[in-house]
C-alpha cells in the first residue's frame, strides 16, 4: 500500500451492526474502495481474483468487485469562500466546479456546500446539475474558515443517498471557527462511506487537518495554484473513476473498533491505494 | 458577562479631580516658563505639561507633541522623572495623578495614533519593575521589553507582539504609584486595556499586558479570567495551529517565525493553565462566565463528570442570552463524552432553540447522531442546517465570536478610565 498521498476506501455498506463480537458472513459487508496503478497509471482491467485482503491480518475472500462506471456518483463540492478568496481566485474556483460538472454522467448527483464562518448549504444532492451550477454562481459568503464543520456537514450529505459518495473540498487556510474538534470528524470519516480528495492552494500554510482527512476516507490531498485549480478539480474526477469497488464478507474478526486493512494485487509491478482501515 | 468596568469610589474621585485642578495650574505655569525662557525646554517638563493638558481619548496638540517624540527621549525622561516630579509636586497624591495621567496619554497614542506610536520600539521602552527590580529607593531598575510569540491565525499573522513602546511605558508609569497594586485607577486600567487587546484579537499585547497585570494585581478576578481566557484562545485550534506548520515553510512564505514547535507551549499546558486562572478567577468573584469557561476549558482536558457538574452549578444554569447557549452547547459535548447520547442530543436542541439561526448545535447534532450510527438522524440535523437563512449576514453563532465576546465591553471600560481623570469634569 503506498503511503505518499494517501488513498483508500473502506465503507461498511448500512447493515445494522450485529451483537456478537465477529462479523457473520452472509449479514454485513466491507466495501473497500482502491486504487491500483502501474508506473503511475491506472490499471482497469483486473477482476476479483487478483486482489488480497487482509482484515486485521486475517485473509479474507474477495466476493465481487465494481468498477466506477458502474455506480452513480455523489459527488458533494465543499468550497472554502472564506475571505481571502474573492475577486479572481473566486472566479477561477467557479470555472473549476463547472468543469467537473460538465464531466458527470446521467445517473450522477452533486451538491454544494461553501463555507467561510457559516456553513451553507447551496444545493443538496441533486440529478439536476444545472441547478448546482447556478448555485455556485451566486457570490461567496465572506468571513472565516469553519473548514471542520463544513467537512461533517458534507459527509453527512454525500451519504444522504444511495451512490458513490465523494467529497471534494477547497481549502485555502486553516480552520478558524469551526465547533466540532478536527480529531471528531476524522473519526467520523473512518466510519464514513465517503471518500474525500482535498485541494489546497500551494504556498499557503495549511493545517495537517487535510492530510489526515484525505488519508482517513481514502482520498488524496492536492496542491494547485489558483490557476492550477481547474485542473486539480478534474484529475480528482479522473483519478476517482479509476477506482475499484472490492467488497467482502468479514470472517474471523471481532466487529468493534479499528479494522486495519492490507490490500494488494497480484501483480508485479503495481501500487495499490486504499485506505488503512476502516472503524466499526 | 456583567459590565467590568466601575466607576472610581467618590472619595477618591474628589481627590482626583482636586488634584486635576491643581495640576492644571502648575501645567499652565510650566508652559508659560517654556515660553518666556527662550532656551528649548527641558524634556521632561515639555512631557508634564503635555500629560497634563492631554484631553483623554482626544488627539490634541499635546497627544501628537509627545507622539513625535523620539524614542531616545523616553530613556531619558524615566531615568530623570522621580526626581523631577519631586521637585515639581510635592503632594504624592499629585505625583500619582501625572503618573496616571501619563499612562492615559500614552494609551491614547497608542491607540490613536498607531503609526507615530509603532517608532517607539518596545526595545526602546522599560518594562514595569517587579518588586525584585527596584532599588533602595524604590525606583525601577530599567529593563529592556521583551517580545512575546509570534500567532498565526487562517495562514495570516496577527499581531505579533507587543507592537509600541507606549504600553510598557504606561505600565511603567503606574508600576511607580505608592500602592499600585490597591490603586482603583490601577486596576481599571489594567482591565480596560486587557479587554482592549483581547477583544482586538492583539494577542502578543495581551500576553504581555496580563503577565504585568497579574503581578501587579494578583488576586484581580477579572484579570485572572482574562488570563484563562487568553490561554484558551491560544490553546484553540485558531491559534494553535500555526505551530504546526513546519517552520521553513513558514520561512519561505512568511518571511519570519520566532516560535518553533518544541519551544510553543503545547495546547494541553495552555489549558492547564487556563483552568487555574480560571478557578481563582471563580475563587475571587469573577462573574459566572468563568465557571462556564472552566467548565470547558476541564472538559477539553478530559475531565468530563467535573465538567458537566460546573456547566451544571453555581450560577452558571441562570446565565441567559449568548452565555445560556454557550452553556447548553458545551453541555451537549461532555454529555456526548460520556456516552450520555440522549443527554447531549436534547442539550444540543437547546442551544440552538436558544440561538436560532446558529449552525454549531446543528453540526454538533449531525456529528453526534452520525458517531451512533443514526445516519437518519445526522441527516435531519444537516437538513435543519439547510434552511438557516442563506444569506450569511443573517446568520449569528454565538459561538463564532467566542474567543472576543468576553471583552466586549472594552471601549466602555476605555472610557471609563479616560473620564475619571478627564480634567474638563476636573474643573
Amino acid at each position: 500500500m503506498t503511503g505518499r498521498l494517501i488513498l483508500a476506501a473502506v465503507a461498511c455498506l448500512g447493515i445494522e451492526q450485529t451483537q456478537t463480537p465477529t462479523f457473520r458472513s452472509g449479514i454485513e459487508k466491507v466495501q473497500v474502495d482502491v486504487l491500483v496503478t502501474r508506473d503511475g497509471r491506472p490499471l482497469t482491467n483486473l477482476t476479483p481474483a487478483d486482489f488480497e485482503i487482509s482484515d486485521n491480518a486475517v485473509p479474507q475472500q474477495v466476493d465481487s468487485q465494481w468498477a466506477f462506471e458502474e455506480m452513480p456518483l455523489n459527488l458533494v463540492f465543499a468550497l472554502d469562500a472564506s475571505s481571502s478568496l474573492a475577486g479572481r481566485r473566486a472566479e477561477l474556483l467557479r470555472d473549476a466546479c463547472y468543469g467537473v460538472l460538465e464531466q458527470l454522467k446521467k445517473d450522477d448527483q452533486a451538491a454544494l456546500v461553501v463555507f467561510a464562518e457559516a456553513v451553507v448549504v447551496r444545493s443538496r444532492l441533486t440529478p439536476n446539475l444545472a441547478s448546482v451550477r447556478a448555485a455556485a454562481e451566486l457570490p461567496l459568503p465572506p468571513g472565516q474558515t469553519s473548514l471542520v464543520d463544513a467537512v461533517q456537514a458534507s459527509m453527512v450529505l454525500a451519504e444522504s443517498e444511495p451512490g458513490r459518495a465523494l467529497i471534494l473540498v477547497f481549502t485555502d487556510g486553516a480552520d478558524v471557527s469551526s465547533y466540532l474538534k478536527p480529531d471528531a470528524v476524522l473519526e467520523t470519516a473512518k466510519r464514513s462511506d465517503a471518500v474525500i480528495y482535498g485541494v489546497v492552494l500551494r504556498g499557503e500554510a495549511r493545517p495537517p487537518f487535510m492530510g489526515e482527512l484525505a488519508e482517513a476516507s481514502g482520498g488524496a490531498l492536492f496542491a494547485a495554484s489558483p490557476a492550477e485549480i481547474g485542473q486539480a478539480f478534474r484529475n480528482v474526477l479522473e483519478e476517482f473513476r479509476h477506482r475499484y469497488i472490492l467488497t467482502y464478507a468479514p470472517t474471523g474478526v471481532r466487529a468493534g473498533g479499528w479494522h486495519k486493512l492490507r490490500v494488494r494485487v497480484k501483480q508485479p509491478g503495481t501500487s495499490v491505494t486504499a485506505r488503512p482501515g476502516y472503524l466499526r | 458577562m456583567k459590565s467590568l468596568s466601575r466607576a472610581f469610589p467618590g472619595p477618591q474621585r474628589n481627590s482626583a479631580r482636586l488634584a486635576g485642578g491643581l495640576l492644571v495650574l502648575v501645567a499652565c505655569s510650566v508652559l508659560a516658563t517654556a515660553r518666556q525662557a527662550g532656551p528649548p525646554v527641558p524634556v521632561l517638563r515639555r512631557w508634564i505639561a503635555a500629560v497634563l493638558t492631554h484631553h483623554p481619548g482626544e488627539i490634541d496638540q499635546a497627544l501628537q507633541d509627545v507622539a513625535a517624540m523620539p524614542a531616545t527621549t523616553f530613556k531619558a525622561l524615566i531615568a530623570d522623572l522621580e526626581t523631577t516630579l519631586r521637585q515639581d509636586f510635592r503632594d504624592r497624591h499629585a505625583r500619582d495623578d501625572v503618573r496616571r495621567r501619563g499612562a492615559l496619554l500614552h494609551t491614547d497614542i497608542a491607540l490613536l495614533l498607531p503609526d507615530l506610536a509603532a517608532a517607539f520600539k518596545p526595545s526602546d521602552a522599560v518594562t514595569p519593575p517587579r518588586s525584585s527590580e527596584l532599588d533602595r529607593m524604590g525606583r525601577p531598575v530599567a529593563k529592556p521589553a521583551t517580545a512575546s510569540l509570534d500567532y498565526l491565525v487562517d495562514g495570516r499573522y496577527i499581531a505579533s507582539d507587543v507592537e509600541s513602546g507606549h504600553w510598557p511605558f504606561a505600565a511603567q508609569l503606574l508600576a511607580g504609584i505608592m500602592d499600585a497594586s490597591s490603586d482603583e485607577f490601577v486596576r481599571l486600567w489594567y482591565r480596560a486595556v486587557a479587554a482592549t487587546f483581547l477583544r482586538e484579537y492583539r494577542l502578543g499585547n495581551a500576553t504581555f499586558h496580563i503577565q504585568r497585570a497579574k503581578e501587579v494585581l494578583p488576586r484581580d478576578p477579572i484579570m485572572l479570567f482574562y488570563a484563562g481566557a487568553l490561554q484558551e484562545t491560544l490553546a484553540s485550534g485558531r491559534v494553535r495551529q500555526s505551530y504546526a506548520v513546519p517552520t521553513q515553510k513558514l520561512e519561505s512564505t512568511m518571511g519570519r517565525f520566532t516560535v518553533s514547535d518544541a519551544e510553543a507551549p503545547t495546547a494541553t499546558n495552555l489549558l492547564a493553565a487556563a483552568e487555574r486562572n480560571f478557578r481563582d478567577a471563580v475563587k475571587y468573584g469573577a462573574p459566572a462566565e468563568a465557571q462556564l469557561r472552566l467548565g470547558r476549558i476541564t472538559g477539553l482536558l478530559g475531565k468530563h463528570a467535573e465538567a458537566v457538574n460546573l456547566l451544571t452549578g453555581g450560577a452558571v444554569p441562570a446565565l441567559d442570552g449568548r452565555l445560556a447557549y454557550l452553556r447548553e452547547l458545551f453541555l451537549g459535548t461532555e454529555y456526548e463524552a460520556l456516552g450520555r447520547s440522549e443527554d447531549a442530543g436534547a442539550a444540543f436542541h437547546r442551544a440552538a432553540a436558544l440561538s436560532p439561526t446558529a449552525q454549531s448545535p446543528l453540526i454538533a447534532l449531525s456529528d453526534l447522531m452520525r458517531r451512533s450510527g443514526n445516519r437518519a438522524g445526522a441527516v435531519d440535523a444537516v437538513r435543519r442546517l439547510e434552511a438557516l437563512p442563506a444569506e450569511p449576514s443573517e446568520r449569528a453563532d454565538p459561538w463564532w465570536d467566542y474567543h472576543r465576546s468576553y471583552a466586549a465591553d472594552a471601549s466602555e471600560q476605555l472610557a471609563a478610565v479616560r473620564s475619571s481623570v478627564d480634567l474638563r469634569k476636573a474643573r
